[in-house]
């Protein structure tokens, strides 16, 4: 907790034209405080956050003002024009701005200076901009800008306010008005911050405020953004809060309540689900039955958007309930694993809602009585007294697993009489394997030409299907051909083509040949061959030498790869070590080696890469340079390079 | 453009029928293409019709067809037209989906936007309907728009085609009487129109889609355009929209408009004594106002572009004032602050972007879409960026919009273009200068430990001069500090595996007007161990920032080249008990567009190599694409060469 001196600048009295008054120090600033290097940095920001109810109507009124020192060209640069994107109703008013040089006069923004206009209009709403040049903008000297905007028909519930800037922020602070209510009371938490004590500042209002914030970057497997960025979180709650275990029991309950009765089978879930069901012998194959058929015969719009496919233009009916589902045959992914739940249930299952937090946005906390932080779901079916998890709305996640983002967490088991949370777990290295198959024909000129096969399962599968769902084969060949060339050189690509299988398949193939000119080093009399030819020319994963945020990776997998090389006529192998294997204790391994066949004439290289045993997929910023190290060493034992020579010529 | 996705799917009851024109040339069908060809455009036909008055009606129909998935986004159409001084009279689509549907499309489906949505402000807007959303492969979408406006200049001009294939395409322009039109064919035979009356019609049919290929020319030099300019029969009866018979009209009309705003006030004056108070020569001054002007933020307002706004710059002192300008402020504002010490200046209009763009053969401002400044060159002054006018002398060309390029240089994409003095009956159609290659160098030191286990302590030291130069300087520039560091990193842990960097310091020379960088490198594992007794390594330890890869076996369209030179030495420290085995044997290439080197020298202990590549601005002809090709190829093969260590005896 701060001291509650720094809200003291949130409540000082305006100077003339709502200024607060300039410090010599803050004229004379050189360099920023919080970051040495930084452009500009934000000597202050004030937000505040007003919700009214007046006449009946909603709205929330959100001000701002900021200072912020410019030290370079660069921030001049960035720093000379500000931009207030709005939508629809909103509106910006009372637009202030002016630039104190380094000599500390000023330049005041005039109000011709402010131009509002329509970036776009559609039948669908406005996007307007409220825009403005700052005058004289130039190292060394001040801007400061506030301007207020009303956002008509919505109080500030589950909203972030952010504290971080993509420069360092000095002290930053909010002054929060809620709307005065005996039932409900407006709450807070700060994430990846320490800010001051709430203080009551008058007026209704209540401030809260951090400072010395560095610049928000982005690093390489990060995790996702709120779960590093400096940030607060406001929303309303019951007056008076029940402990959080209360919370979460209601919210399972209410959302239970709510799945029960869209999922409730009628007569014709009844009669398909003893359809579907009816040769199957074990429960479990009666639920995969029940899967499949959610799967085959429910079209998924949710995979038409993903896959950008061209739109009815009817507008489609949303489903209220399963059995709409089921008469539409249609429906989004929260649709089907509905129908699912509905079907399974019909067929004797005991089937719950699970809610769950996406990863890739935020983790789950259960500290924070919102269900902000449930954001997605999936259906619990008890199978032999345990708790499993489906999500066929999915497409091409498998039968029993789900998405990354949805393992690795707790799910809320929404229940009407009790409160139940069940971990899921992260799936094992082996549920997400890349394999590579490369059999190839080295020539005595350092070429090599052959046929390569790619395979992805599990997560990596559902990652390679998603980027690729939008594109059109021609794109999909275009993007592997520019990752090959990029890697290898002048490398000739032809003959590509993918398989990505039927939905239940867990295999999704890419097929191609190529040819590589000089791919083998000549030196005279040797020949030099990387035999680990699907990492030739590839980029380092972690480059950086320091690090800020933990690494994370989204799940473990499993790297697999064999290549077979074809030697020159005559040519044989001179002394060459194997790579040596790299243990990650607990973590994984990479290990790899090479055989040359019985005949002498063909080397065959494997390399095998484990990560993420034991569900480590999570690492402190301060373990970064062991992880950059382990990479770094795999990195240099794919280089391994081996000598080729022509023994007529001699060694 | 990207809010197009925002376009709902309610069907329009303007424009109910489908057009005939649609259907026949949804009928006619597309040619055959080749696979990858997302889109052809069955229809494309621009009608413009001029009354006496000088008010133009401009109707655009199109016609097409989607082949592939990727081509949807050809289906679409958009309408440019400036706020209060052209009108949008309609607006209609249809599309025929292949299932038989017809779906139509009028201004409620249509998206309204700020033309350049960066510009803090424009008066430009632009319409469109896209209909890619539900455009599946084999649907047709057919469009049709009506601009009424009354341009400033009497001329326009108009491309045959996009991207994509063109099954037909018609310009039709229909005149009052006593006006009569001049035209000029850009990137094709001249076009020859077919006469009814006072309507002239040009068309060309099957035109193939544009290849993406490296380093070929804008796709502005590519497509067929036909350029045009409408011409009273009698002058005098132009009703006041520019027309040009010549350069110097042109130079005449933009000197007129700017002139005003040349005005000298003591604000101006004031800042420009301050500016040159400490200069010793005009070189100084000029300068000194020069890199003050850079300074000046690049800031966009764009009104009255229906009165010759495009062209007129603001106010030198309101410039001032506010500390921010567009390109033609910023070029005027220099301006009036050298003529206030007394230093003759002139705006330059320019094409920013593809030096081959402005074309001679038609005389019109519309050419240009950037302004710089020519100044007066101080006696005895040449660098780089002068040039010899016929009537103004010698002269500096300047662009004070690109902060990255010094005074005597010019920006690599401004150079070899065809610019217009703005210089009334004097101005004229000049050559910009080309730097050569020595101008545009990078000098690279790399100093290199290597140890017997393959770690490696480096050290790189460049100095870039002319247009590199201005490329690491804009780069630097873009980022912040620990950005550009951790970038440097990236770079040098690409070549070097393993690197870590321990300190990256970069910056301009100011004696040289270069910029420098400085890099300490590490790395525990570079070389690679073969057996117990040799050690490989390659000697390129960092390569060059942008990779080039010519894959495709054939080539449709010129190669473009840059003059530029890369040098770089790199020292290597070998590991005690080791000596060099094997070398790479040295490479020399050398063709009339550029030439490569790579040599090494054994010294006790140590290994230099030496490598050097040089490039010519040049634009080949694409039957010299193998040549090019085994240039680059050359260039790659000495590039990942490896020298083999030996353990002595």
């Amino acid at each position: 907790v701060l001291p509650c001196a720094l809200l003291l600048f949130g409540t000082l009295a305006h100077a003339e034209g709502g200024w607060d008054p300039l410090t010599p120090q803050e004229l004379a600033l050189k360099a920023s405080v919080v970051e040495p290097d930084a452009d500009a940095e934000v000597i202050f920001w004030r937000g505040s956050v007003e919700d009214r109810f007046e006449g009946g109507n909603a709205s929330t009124v959100i001000s701002h003002y900021l200072r912020i020192k410019v030290f370079t060209p660069a921030g001049a640069e960035k720093f000379s024009s500000v931009s207030i994107v709005t939508w629809e109703r909103a509106i910006v008013s009372e637009v202030k701005a002016r630039t104190i040089r380094p000599d500390g006069s000023i330049v005041p923004l005039s109000n011709k200076a402010v131009f509002s206009t329509t970036l776009m209009k559609s039948s669908e709403g406005k996007v307007r901009s409220t825009r403005f040049a700052l005058p004289a903008v130039e190292p060394g000297c001040i801007i400061e800008y506030r301007y207020y905007e009303t956002r008509p028909d919505q109080f500030s519930h589950n909203v972030r306010l952010q504290l971080q800037q993509d420069i360092p922020v000095q002290r930053v602070s909010y002054s929060i008005k809620p709307f005065a209510s005996e039932d409900y009371v407006m709450r807070y938490v700060a994430f990846h911050a320490a800010v001051s004590k709430l203080a009551d500042t008058g007026g209704g209002f209540y401030t809260i405020g951090a400072e010395h914030l560095p610049a928000f970057v982005e690093e390489p497997d990060m995790p996702p953004e709120e779960e590093v960025r400096a940030w607060l979180f406001i929303y309303y709650s019951p007056t008076h809060e029940k402990p959080l275990a209360g919370f979460w029991r209601d919210v399972g309950r209410a959302s239970a309540q709510e799945f029960a009765e869209s999922t409730r089978p009628n007569g014709d879930l009844h009669k398909l689900a003893v359809g579907v069901v009816r040769d199957a012998t074990t429960a479990e194959d009666r639920l995969r039955r029940l899967f499949d058929w959610c799967r085959a015969e429910i079209h998924n719009r949710t995979e038409d958007e993903l896959k950008d496919a061209p739109a009815s233009r009817d507008r489609t009916k949303a489903n209220k309930t399963s059995a709409d589902v089921l008469a539409s045959r249609a429906g989004t992914a929260y649709d089907i694993n509905m129908l699912f739940a509905a079907l399974a249930r019909a067929a004797g299952f005991e089937v719950r809602l699970a809610r769950v937090a996406s990863r890739n946005r935020r983790f789950f906390n259960f500290n924070v009585a919102s269900e902000y932080f449930l954001d997605s779901s999936d259906i619990a079916v008890r199978l032999d007294g345990k708790w499993r998890f489906f999500d066929p709305g999915s497409s091409r996640v498998p039968y029993g697993e789900l998405l990354w983002q949805e393992e690795g967490g707790r799910a809320l088991i929404c229940d009407e009489d009790s409160l139940r949370f069940a971990d899921i777990p992260v799936s094992d290295p082996e549920r997400a394997t890349r394999t590579r198959l490369a059999t190839l024909r080295l020539e005595e000129d350092g070429s090599l030409e052959g046929d390569v096969t790619l395979r992805w399962t599990g997560h990596l599968r559902h990652d390679e299907w998603l980027d690729a769902a939008d594109q059109s084969t021609a794109e999909r060949t275009d993007q592997l051909t520019q990752h090959y060339q990029a890697a290898l050189g002048a490398a000739q690509i032809s003959n590509v083509h993918f398989d990505d299988g039927a939905d239940r398949d867990p295999l999704t193939v890419a097929t191609f040949h190529v040819r590589v000119a000089d791919y083998a080093q000549r030196t005279g009399k040797r020949l030099l061959l990387q035999p680990c030819f699907f990492e030739h020319g590839s980029s380092p994963r972690f480059s950086s030498s320091t690090r800020r945020y933990p690494v994370y990776f989204h799940y473990p997998w499993v790297e697999r790869d064999t290549v077979t090389v074809e030697l020159p006529p005559g040519y044989a192998v001179g002394e060459a070590a194997e790579p040596e294997p790299v243990e990650l204790p607990g973590i994984g391994r990479y290990v790899a080696y090479m055989r040359l066949t019985t005949d002498a004439r063909r080397l065959v290289y494997a390399r095998s890469f484990r990560f993420g045993d034991g569900e480590a997929i999570l690492f402190p910023s301060d373990s970064y340079s062991g992880i950059k190290q382990a990479f770094d060493t795999i990195e240099h034992r794919d280089g391994i390079t081996l000598p080729l020579f022509d023994p007529r010529a001699g060694e | 453009v990207a809010c197009a996705a925002l376009l709902v799917g309610a069907t329009a009851r303007a424009a109910d029928k489908t057009p005939a024109w649609l259907t026949e040339a949804a009928a006619a069908g597309a040619p055959p293409q080749p696979a990858g060809v997302g889109a052809c455009e069955l229809l494309r036909e621009c009608s413009v019709t001029v009354d006496a008055a000088g008010t133009r009606t401009t109707t655009e129909r199109g016609v097409i067809k989607v082949l592939e998935g990727a081509g949807r986004d050809a289906a679409s159409c958009q309408v440019v037209y400036v706020r209060d001084q052209s009108r949008v009279d309609a607006m209609h689509g249809w599309l025929l989906t292949p299932g038989g549907q017809v779906l139509r499309y009028g201004e409620k489906q249509s998206v309204d936007e700020q033309l350049v949505p960066q510009d803090v402000y424009n008066e430009m807007r632009v319409r469109l309907i896209s209909v890619r959303d539900e455009a599946a492969p084999g649907a047709v979408f057919g469009y049709e728009w009506t601009r009424v406006d009354h341009p400033v200049c009497a001329q326009f001009d108009w491309a045959f085609q996009d991207q994509y294939p063109v099954r037909m395409s018609r310009l039709v322009l229909s005149l009052p009487p006593h006006w009569h039109a001049q035209t000029v064919t850009f990137n094709h035979a001249p076009l020859v129109p077919a006469s009814e009356g006072s309507t002239q019609r040009w068309e060309l049919t099957d035109l193939p889609a544009l290849r993406e290929e490296p380093l070929a020319p804008d796709a502005g030099g590519l497509v067929a355009r036909l350029a045009v300019s409408l011409l009273p029969d009698d002058p005098a009866r132009a009703g006041g929209v520019a027309t040009f018979a010549s350069w110097t009209d042109v130079s005449t009309w933009l000197t007129a408009l700017c002139e005003p705003r040349a005005r000298v006030d003591a604000t101006v004056s004031s800042q420009a004594r301050a500016r040159v108070a400490a200069a010793h020569t005009g070189l100084d001054s000029v300068r000194a106002i020069g890199a003050f002007v850079q300074g000046v933020n690049y800031i966009a307002i764009q009104t009255g572009l229906g009165r010759g706004g495009g062209y007129l710059p603001h106010p030198a002192n309101e410039v001032l004032r506010n500390g921010y300008g567009d390109c033609k402020d910023k070029a005027n504002l220099m301006r009036v602050l050298l003529a206030s010490v007394g230093m003759p200046a002139w705006l330059v209009a320019i094409y920013s972007g593809d030096p081959g763009r402005v074309r001679q053969e038609w005389p019109t401002p519309q050419q240009f879409n950037h302004c710089i400044l020519a100044v007066r060159a101080p006696a005895g002054v040449a660098l780089a960026a002068s040039i010899e006018h016929p009537t103004l002398g010698p002269l500096l060309v300047f662009d004070p919009t690109d902060p990255n390029t010094p005074l005597g240089d010019l920006p690599a994409h401004e150079q070899g273009s065809l610019a217009l003095i703005e210089a009334g009956d004097r101005g004229g159609l000049v050559r910009m200068p080309s730097t050569p290659a020595d101008s545009n160098r990078l000098r690279r030191e790399v100093e290199v430990k290597l140890a017997a286990d393959g770690a490696l302590e480096g050290r790189l030291h460049e100095r870039s001069t002319g247009s590199r130069a201005s490329g690491e300087r804009s780069f630097r520039r873009s980022v912040s500090t620990p950005d550009y560091a951790r970038s440097i990193e990236h770079w040098i842990a690409h070549g070097v595996p393993g690197a870590t960097t321990q300190r990256v310091a970069a910056g301009d020379d100011p004696l040289t007007g270069g910029f420098e960088l400085e890099a300490d490198f590490s790395s525990q594992r570079y070389g690679q161990a073969i057996g117990s007794s040799m050690l490989t390594f390659r000697p390129a330890t960092v390569g060059r920032r942008e990779v080039l890869v010519f894959s495709d076996s054939t080539r449709q369209y010129p190669i473009v080249l840059q003059s530029e030179r890369t040098e770089e030495t790199a020292t290597f420290s070998l590991p005690a008990g080791f000596a060099v085995d094997e070398l790479p044997p040295p490479a020399r290439i050398v063709m009339d567009f550029g030439a490569y080197e790579a040599a090494y020298e054994r010294r006790e202990g140590s290994l230099r190599l030496h490598r050097t590549l040089a490039l010519e601005r040049a634009t080949l002809p694409a039957a010299r694409y193998a040549e090019v090709r085994r240039f680059f190829e050359g260039v790659r093969r000495a590039e990942t060469a490896v020298v083999v260590l030996k353990r002595s005896e």
